[in-house]
């Protein structure tokens, strides 16, 4: 490929390279090798799998290239990556963090960052006063979701960047619900965008995998340094099924939104449910933010069921969804949030958060969408 | 289930021991004993990838059994050798896969099968059977030149005369073409195209209704051994899940394009079914769901269609088709060399013809490309 300027859909298919130089091939090989030989005892350009490899380059020059950073860098998981960027602290900093997290992200600013010495504050990042209020001498860094996981609440990135600017924090976000086909954080000014390539990137439910990228060549250097110090990347496997999958991200990505829109507006008329959460329907709380910062509401709903028995009941009688924690694959996956994705989050807090035992989060898939709403009225009947 | 449920779910084993969504992938060529199972084993094709693998295709074909083998010629091998015996005469349409001509007219003789080429039209079919015939074998739209055979008519006139109808179906896959359903006995599948649609596996598919038909390439596949491996199954799965979605984009990016060089001055013809030009676009809306992502189309001159590819930036110049991304082949020099030249030439498969397969990129990013590389 020798155009920078292609459309989305072409650069998910042909990403920054698209054919094996060596061979012409039309797939980026596995290159399934620890250690590179150093011709003539001189180190080429690749010398050991960890500090980087042709298959870890092409996903990690793929989403360099959607996000338009200067660089990316791939992690063996979704919590790799955001450890692996939150190294950019150090011992006494201070970050602040939207309290509506990812269970994973919440136990690792909450029971890692501590140890090292670095103080978190969760907070109420929808309000940038709020944000401002909790800045101290030593706050370094807002560690952001928007729309967060499960509540969608929004946080306006352009005012977290004025802030950030104003008082020179770093900041990161975690845009894995909206993915670079939908909201680009880097033009918005944030620092650095994580993802975890887990879910709709990877998009068949079928590998673990972590991506950061940043706009800036200085904190790259630094990321890249602790990437090969700490060594979670990605491996040649993982990184060529990633980079398959990415090449079919605006297809799924469309067509799992167009569900979702359609599935958002019939659970709001199904008696069993209460509310429904997604930014697609008419009353959403944060609309106009998130649509001033985003181009789709997305394929992930939450809802309440007005009882917890319906919940078991659902549980128990749906066929079509898988029933886990996770999210942005090719088949709907429904969680029960309480207890899955949010199970490291103890119980008074999840109240507090406002995640309640009947509160289901649903990954609307690719499937028809009548397939899923037959199943799914079938099973809370 | 519909059928972009079916890609997706259609045959997955979820893993019963871990809960697992997807089914694992079963890399054992020794498989233990169970007291209520069969033998197992992976030349049997009888492995839990190759049952999931079997299970979909079958589903999204709507078919009653399904095979997967090593490569799409393995397949097509499979049905002259698992079929037909010596004195059996097959019809095959003009403008077959270079792959499949070269097969026929190399190999057939030596077996003692006659064959016969013909015209796509029915009547001509019908008159290039004999008494001995005992398969008509079709390729629909055909390649490069995406001629369309009404499959009903001939399925009509095979079946009462006991002769098998035989499809290589890949330019249309099974989201916009099913054969069955009309009345074909076979479908074969170059799983390397659409099926797998990511231009990084190897593999062919043959389904039918018939349990004899189905019981009959078990037992070839078993002594031929053909199969494709667990690593590649695996992988062929996870590519049908989303071949609904690629299919859809291929065909939407394919009418475009076609529309757009039909129109441009140094392309003198394009073929494709979904222009309200093309013989058999009538005839492809009532078989098909969608007219496809594969076109061709004559420019100036040979030096001209050469000049193209060399100027080719984002799609590439590579044999095979179906992938996610574009690729633009030059059938008489590629595809279909083996075909002698005044065939060739009689065919119209000249070497001023482009074959396109149109990938999802963004269709403009596609006929930007055209546009630079045409001059």
């Amino acid at each position: 490929m020798s155009d920078n300027n292609y459309r989305p859909a072409t650069i998910l298919v042909h990403q920054g390279r698209d054919r094996d130089p060596a061979t012409g091939a039309s797939a980026i090989p596995i290159y399934q090798a620890s250690t590179y030989h150093h011709q003539a005892g001189e180190a080429g350009e690749y010398d050991y799998a960890r500090c980087g490899n042709p298959s870890r380059d092409q996903v990690e020059e793929a989403i360099a290239l959607l996000e338009g950073g200067v660089r990316g860098f791939a992690f063996a998981s979704g919590m790799a990556a955001t450890g692996s960027a939150l190294s950019l602290l150090k011992s006494g900093d201070h970050l602040l963090a939207s309290n509506d997290l990812y269970g994973g992200s919440w136990r690792y600013l909450t029971g890692v960052l501590p140890q090292q010495g670095i103080k978190v504050d969760l907070i109420d990042t929808t309000d940038p006063a709020k944000v401002e209020a909790a800045i101290t001498p030593q706050t370094r860094a807002l560690f952001l979701e928007t729309p967060s996981n499960p509540l969608f609440q929004i946080t306006d990135l352009r005012a977290m960047v004025a802030i950030a600017k104003q008082h020179n924090l770093l900041t990161l976000l975690d845009n894995t619900f909206m993915t670079p086909l939908l909201q680009r954080p880097l033009d918005l000014g944030i620092d650095i965008a994580i993802h975890s390539g887990t879910k709709f990137l990877g998009g068949h439910s079928d590998l673990l995998a972590g991506l950061v990228t940043t706009a800036d060549p200085q904190l790259a250097k630094r990321i890249k340094y602790f990437q090969n110090s700490f060594g979670a990347v990605l491996a040649p496997f993982d990184c060529f099924l990633l980079a398959r999958g990415i090449k079919t991200l605006k297809l799924r990505l469309e067509a799992a939104q167009k569900n979702a829109r359609i599935f958002a507006e019939r659970l709001l008329e199904h008696p069993a449910v209460g509310q429904v959460i997604y930014p697609g329907l008419k009353d959403f709380p944060g609309k106009e933010e998130h649509f001033s910062q985003a181009s789709g509401p997305g394929a992930i709903i939450s809802f309440e069921l007005k009882s917890e028995d319906q919940v078991n009941a659902l549980l128990a009688r749906v066929k079509l969804p898988i029933i886990a924690p996770s999210l942005g694959g090719v088949e709907t996956i429904l969680t029960h949030c309480w207890s899955m994705s949010h199970a490291a989050i103890p119980a008074s807090d999840k109240r507090k958060m406002g995640i309640h035992p009947t509160l289901l989060r649903i990954s609307v898939g690719i499937e028809d969408v009548e397939d899923l709403w037959e199943d799914f009225t079938t099973a809370l009947a | 289930m519909k059928k972009s449920t079916q890609a997706v779910r259609a045959g997955t084993r979820h893993d019963k021991n871990m809960g697992g969504l997807n089914t694992p992938l079963l890399a054992s060529s020794a498989i233990e004993y169970l007291d209520d199972s069969e033998v197992r084993y992976p030349r049997y094709f009888n492995t839990l990838n190759h049952d999931v693998v079997a299970e979909k295709m079958s589903a999204l074909e709507l078919a009653e059994a399904g095979l997967v083998t090593s490569s799409g010629m393995a397949a097509i091998s499979g049905i002259f050798f698992g079929l037909l015996t010596r004195g059996d005469h097959i019809v095959f349409t003009e403008g077959l896969y270079g792959g499949t001509h070269a097969l026929i007219v190399k190999e057939l003789e030596r077996f003692g099968i006659t064959y016969s080429f013909t015209a796509t039209d029915v009547k001509s079919i019908a008159n290039a059977c004999g008494p001995d015939t005992r398969m008509i074998y079709v390729e629909s739209p055909s390649n490069p030149l995406l001629t369309i055979v009404d499959l009903a008519a001939v399925a009509a006139f095979a079946k009462p005369r006991g002769i098998l109808t035989v499809i290589d179906n890949t330019f249309a896959s099974p989201i916009l073409q099913n054969p069955l359903v009309p009345g074909f006995d076979l479908v074969m599948h170059s799983g390397t195209k659409y099926l797998g649609g990511h231009s990084d596996l190897c593999c062919g598919v043959l389904v039918t209704r018939s349990d004899e038909l189905g019981e009959r390439f078990y037992f070839l596949q078993n002594s031929t051994g053909a199969i494709l491996p667990p690593q590649d199954s695996w992988l062929l799965i996870r590519s049908l899940k989303t071949l609904n979605l690629r299919m859809e984009r291929h065909c939407r990016n394919a009418l475009q394009i076609a529309t757009w060089l039909e129109d441009h001055p140094r392309v003198s013809e394009v073929y494709y079914p979904g222009l309200t030009s093309h013989p058999g676009h009538e005839l492809t809306k009532r078989q098909c769901r969608d007219f496809g992502g594969m076109l061709s189309f004559r420019v100036e001159s040979p030096g001209h269609a050469r000049a193209v590819l060399r100027r080719l930036q984002l799609i590439s110049f590579a044999e095979s088709l179906g992938g996610v991304e574009s690729l633009m082949t030059l059938p008489a020099v590629q595809t279909h060399a083996d075909i002698p030249l005044k065939e060739r030439e009689r065919l119209g498969i000249c070497e001023s013809l482009l074959r396109l397969s149109v990938g999802i990129e963004t269709v403009d990013d596609i006929i930007a490309d055209l546009e630079q590389a045409l001059g």
